[in-house]
């Protein structure tokens, strides 16, 4: 199965739509789903668009078209571009592909949550429907855990993850979720066993899926009950939070972490497309496309959770409604759904920290708007709440299907692009030149299926949130800055631009003049700035929160417990096994440099603070002959160089600037 | 107007009238229907004798209960059944000659099905002080359901990846005719590779292809 590939040998995207669509699907991920919906509304409602958009422009925009276009004109996933901007960088590249490894080993657990959830909708009813029934106490009580919590808590914590009551107590593998994990695994490996080649078509489904399945429930959502309260509740502005700088960072860190950058995967990505590809549009698709793929998603989450916070409240209310009439013995159907709220007022109930009394009679306040106060995030959002509402619709079966494959496909697309960050850095570094690639990823997904092991015992949840907090963000803030940085100021951004105006159409419009300014301001000076304020406020926000963990117990709730000792040092091991790097990087290059001054005379080196001068990338305008020094292996510009070897370099003319 | 007045009324009988409360030994029934003139003296009367069969039904298990030793309940009758006080919801209180509120609630619980059919009524309509609605336990299926779409998506994924692979293998053992005689010393199809790059179909390890 031979894909495209170039003159170079390296694989090329059959045609745009996949590389967009490979994109689109890596950027919009299941936090589009189950975390934005949550931010926006508990941050301001519809005032949270401002600053999220205004933080679009300044930071997602220049962000990921850098990503981009460092991945297009350099053609090398992120070690190799890093490497060649400056050889000091060879770290950031090194520390993008660690943090996609740790990523990757953690987000396929959820893929396999998602698969085992769907396996569980092909029946009705749905097995989260209702607590099971204690037989000890001769079916005439439910399981006490289930009893305190709910059906669904019940089913997620106890039948799903049969979760330990704190990280200390690993418990056993779960075969359930074993199973699960195994198949997540086989799925992924078979879909990028060819790399791109495969990928490339499996994105056809996995990245326009989703909004299919959105689509149906916006449908479908916006036509149950109590979804405009939802929509009201999501939406209403509140705009004095607007002065609150958190706010702001908020959502500078949202637009950040929802784009999927500083994997390593955009410019993996960028790496296998054509030289004069139009990098502006592709960023300008990807992030209208990611950010109206939140809203959408935004609009259908609360709708159905408008659905089913007014269903409880029907619930409760009726509960009351018996309350009352055993009460007061009164005939039934005295007392209804619509006359209930008339019936408080006129008995002049009195309303005092969420109960309602009249003389002794005293009974819980119902109210659809603290139902929707009791938001979730996450996978509680998912696989507790969700799960709920889709109970209460009719063909719950049908729904839950299409809900769990919808969040499957958006997970899969993101682990290629995680996979891809490891996989072409490798590549690129020379250190599976002796491998067949099939091997290559066989042997990355063993890794990681070994290590992911870790989050089907029984104390997994807690450890996949250990990953998640510390490996999927802090690192990602460290390495877009300093992507930032060695375009704008080391690499210096007038070098880049000169370069990029190669490869870009000519600018001879308004959108790409202005573009052409945007650039400018925003890459060296802007969203530096932006990003620094965003990485010194999740440091604060993290120090400041104390080091604990939410641990569900065997009765049937939460509680807070600290992290134990060992689990502190995991944590610094994994934040240091991905940052580390940089400095490390530094060092070596340093040192290298140091002790064998001749050979910093490659080729690459001296891009370092130099315009390549005298250096196009038509390939082919020396007079129609191809430049000096290329042979029929590369073509004399940018050539492959093993990073570790000594070996000088017998076709180019050292002192040449011809590169 | 006329709600209004009915709010009234219904507001003065509120403050006049509260729950029905039973003696300890007597069994509270609710029966929740919309107008109380339904649960007639009629309706009333087949509760009475649906309870004394309950009585004398459950007295003539095998396990008797010490509770039907007392005076002759083993032959209660209609005549024995007391409905003591009514309120509006519908509810009663029931008392029986010599039998206690133990035996009252074991007798229902174990006929509950009986009232409920004789009575038109269910475990919602019809609810007793003291018996709990009993839950239908889970049936536990022979074989777990969700490993049937999880085998299927198995077998589907499998059958993809020995596809890939015999497709793979296919390719490479029809390449060899493409490959000039210089790679085709030094080309190996499944390890150590030349750095020589040839066509797409080669599915030797090119260092940057795929």
């Amino acid at each position: 199965m031979g894909g495209n590939v170039d003159e170079d040998g390296r694989p090329q995207w059959d045609n745009k739509a996949q590389f967009l669509l490979t994109c689109i699907g890596f950027a919009v991920g299941l936090g589009n789903v189950w975390r934005f919906p949550y931010q926006l509304q508990s941050n301001g409602g519809g005032a949270f668009l401002i600053p999220y958009l205004i933080m679009l422009v300044f930071e997602g925009f220049p962000l990921l078209y850098l990503e981009l276009s460092v991945g297009q004109w350099l053609r090398q996933g992120s070690v190799g571009a890093w490497k060649k901007l400056s050889p000091y960088l060879v770290g950031v590249g090194v520390c993008s592909m660690f943090v996609s490894l740790l990523v990757g080993m953690f987000y396929n657990t959820i893929i396999a949550w998602c698969i085992w959830y769907m396996c569980n909708s092909f029946q009705e009813p749905l097995p989260w429907n209702r607590c099971p029934v204690d037989t000890a106490s001769n079916n005439t009580a439910y399981v006490q855990e289930c009893q305190e919590s709910s059906n669904t808590e019940y089913f997620w914590y106890r039948e799903t993850l049969n979760i330990s009551p704190s990280i200390a107590e690993p418990g056993f593998i779960q075969p359930h979720l074993l199973a699960s994990l195994i198949l997540a695994w086989l799925i992924v490996a078979l879909c990028v066993i060819k790399g791109i080649a495969s990928s490339g078509k499996v994105v056809y489904f996995t990245a326009t899926f989703p909004y299919v399945v959105l689509f149906c429930f916006l449908v479908r959502g916006l036509t149950l009950k109590g979804s405009g309260a939802g929509l009201q509740y999501l939406f209403s502005p509140d705009t004095s939070l607007l002065s609150d700088p958190q706010i702001w960072l908020t959502a500078a860190t949202q637009i950040f972490f929802s784009l999927s950058l500083a994997f390593g995967g955009m410019i993996a990505f960028s790496s296998y497309n054509a030289r004069d590809s139009d990098v502006e549009l592709d960023t300008f698709i990807v992030c209208i496309t990611n950010s109206a793929t939140s809203l959408l998603a935004s609009v259908v989450i609360f709708a159905v959770l408008g659905f089913k916070a007014t269903v409880d409240y029907e619930e409760c209310a009726n509960q009351n409604i018996q309350i009352i009439l055993n009460e007061f013995d009164l005939p039934e159907q005295n007392i209804t759904i619509d006359t209930y709220e008339q019936y408080l007022t006129d008995n002049n109930f009195v309303l005092a920290n969420g109960t309602l009394t009249l003389d002794d009679l005293s009974i819980p306040e119902c109210s659809v708007t603290k139902n929707l106060d009791e938001g979730a995030s996450g996978t509680g959002l998912a696989f507790i709440v969700f799960a709920d509402a889709i109970l209460e619709m009719p063909g719950s079966p049908f729904w839950a299907i299409l809900f769990f494959l919808m969040l499957l496909t958006l997970g899969l697309d993101s682990m290629f692009g995680n996979i891809e960050g490891v996989l072409t850095p490798l590549n690129d570094l020379g250190l599976t030149k002796r491998f067949r690639n099939e091997f290559v990823v066989i042997g990355i997904i063993l890794v990681s299926f070994i290590v992911s092991l870790t989050f089907v015992i029984q104390s997994g949840n807690y450890w996949l949130d250990v990953f998640n907090e510390w490996a999927g963000s802090l690192p990602l803030l460290i390495i877009a800055f300093f992507e930032l940085i060695a375009v704008g100021w080391i690499y210096r951004y007038d070098n880049f631009d000169r370069e990029l105006s190669k490869l870009l159409p000519p600018r001879n419009n308004i959108f790409r003049k202005a573009a052409f300014y945007f650039w400018w301001a925003t890459i060296p000076v802007i969203s530096p700035l932006l990003l620094l304020a965003v990485f010194i406020y999740y440091l604060y926000d993290s120090a400041s929160r104390p080091l604990r963990y939410m641990a569900w117990q065997p009765e049937g709730y939460n509680i807070s417990l600290p992290y134990p000792d060992f689990a502190l040092a995991i944590i610094v091991i994994i934040t240091l096994s991905c940052t580390i790097w940089i400095p490390l990087g530094a060092v070596y290059q340093l040192i290298r440099t140091k002790m064998c001054p001749t050979n910093t005379k490659s080729a690459v080196s001296d891009a370092w603070a130099k315009p390549m001068e005298g250096n196009t990338n038509q390939a082919y305008d020396n007079n129609g002959k191809p430049p000096n020094g290329a042979t029929e292996q590369n073509d004399g510009y940018y050539q492959n160089v093993d990073p570790f070897s000594d070996k000088e370099i017998p076709y180019i003319d050292q002192d040449s600037q011809e590169f | 107007m006329m709600r209004g007045l009915f709010y009234v009324f219904l507001g003065s009988f509120l403050y006049s009238a509260h729950a029905l409360t039973c003696n300890d030994e007597e069994l509270k029934v609710t029966v929740k229907v919309t107008d109380p003139s339904l649960f007639d003296e009629y309706e009333q009367y087949l509760f009475k004798g649906t309870l004394a069969y309950a009585i004398r039904k459950f007295c003539s298990l095998p396990e008797k209960p010490t509770d039907c030793n007392a005076g002759s309940v083993d032959m209660t009758d209609t005549v024995n059944v007391h409905i003591l006080q009514t309120s509006n919801r519908f509810a009663m209180c029931i008392a029986v000659n010599d039998s206690t509120l133990t035996l009252m609630e074991d007798s229902f619980r174990y006929s509950r099905d009986r009232f409920d059919g004789g009575l038109e009524l269910n475990e919602d309509t019809l609810v007793v002080n003291g018996v709990d609605p009993t839950l239908k336990p889970d049936s536990e299926p022979a074989f777990p359901i969700w490993l049937i779409p999880f085998i299927v998506i198995t077998c589907l994924v499998v059958l993809a990846a020995v596809a890939i692979l015999g497709y793979t293998v296919y390719q490479t053992k029809r390449t060899p005719k493409h490959i000039d005689e210089a790679s085709l010393a030094d080309s190996d199809e499944f390890g150590v590779d030349s750095n020589v790059y040839v066509d797409d179909n080669d599915m030797g390890a090119a260092r940057t292809a795929l």
